[in-house]
């Protein structure tokens, strides 16, 4: 559980852009999933499960429109890019990762969560569209636009 | 299909998500299009980029009182109202027996 409650609040991070909302989202997600255990029949991973709800949980969030004023990116740079920090880690590749957050964070966020739950949390196209209740055509499309967006603001880091 | 129809349909092409007969047209434009294959290396080194990214740090709100990091700073009002103020790590979770 302890690994589920990292990667959903990570979701709800990146997709929120501020830890205290995420925290809030994350929080909520699981008081949901303890409610709601009893329903789940084990058809999906609990991991995607969980995904499903706090990633629906976000996009609710920031269809109502009412959140604290977040600049947004900012906060997830702070807390993601160049976590490990050490010496080891070159000007070059922080930059790179710094540039890559704020870059997903710029993403629409119908995008931004099919990106996160694809390239970030490894999730295929069916428990993608599963876990938001949309087509399969839907989750490829919205990819695809997702990494033709951040390949155009990536593009100085390509080779 | 077109240059247009095929750049659709390579990130799908990258995570081996097309049917069988839109890979063999995806396939066969490739093989005379350098312009996509070049279209295609680029979104291929983006997402190369993407499996680089960090996990996300954990939350200080959802880790437990006793990892030295306090008490958690964000329980949700219905929680709260329920007297959970305890954090995530003390729900119940694992009694489902559920998992990978």
């Amino acid at each position: 559980v302890a690994t589920h409650q990292h990667r959903v609040f990570g979701v709800a991070l990146r997709m929120l852009g501020s830890a205290a909302e995420a925290e809030e989202a994350a929080q909520e997600a699981f008081l949901r999933a303890h409610r709601s255990l009893p329903e789940f029949r084990g058809e999906a991973k609990l991991s995607t499960w969980l995904y499903a709800i706090v990633s629906r949980l976000c996009l609710n969030r920031l269809a109502m429109g009412d959140r604290r004023a977040v600049r947004h990116g900012e906060e997830i740079l702070l807390r993601v890019a160049d976590p490990h920090g050490g010496p080891d880690t070159g000007a070059e590749r922080g930059e790179m990762e710094a540039a890559l957050h704020r870059a997903i964070a710029e993403l629409d966020e119908d995008r931004r969560v099919v990106v996160i739950l694809r390239d970030l949390e490894g999730l295929s196209y069916e428990e993608i569209a599963s876990a938001l209740g949309i087509e399969l055509g839907t989750v490829r499309s919205r990819l695809h636009r997702a990494r033709k967006d951040l390949k155009g603001k990536m593009e100085r880091f390509l080779p | 299909m077109t240059c247009s129809e095929t750049r659709d349909l390579l990130s799908a092409w990258l995570d081996q998500a097309l049917d069988d007969h839109e890979r063999e047209q995806v396939e066969a434009h490739l093989g005379d299009c350098p312009e996509c294959r070049r279209e295609l290396e680029g979104l291929r080194s983006t997402v190369s980029l993407l499996s680089r990214v960090e996990p996300c740090s954990g939350s200080r709100g959802i880790r437990g009182p006793g990892d030295g990091q306090g008490q958690s700073r964000a329980v949700v009002p219905e929680a709260r109202k329920a007297g959970l103020s305890a954090p995530l790590r003390q729900l119940p979770l694992e009694a489902g027996g559920h998992g990978r």
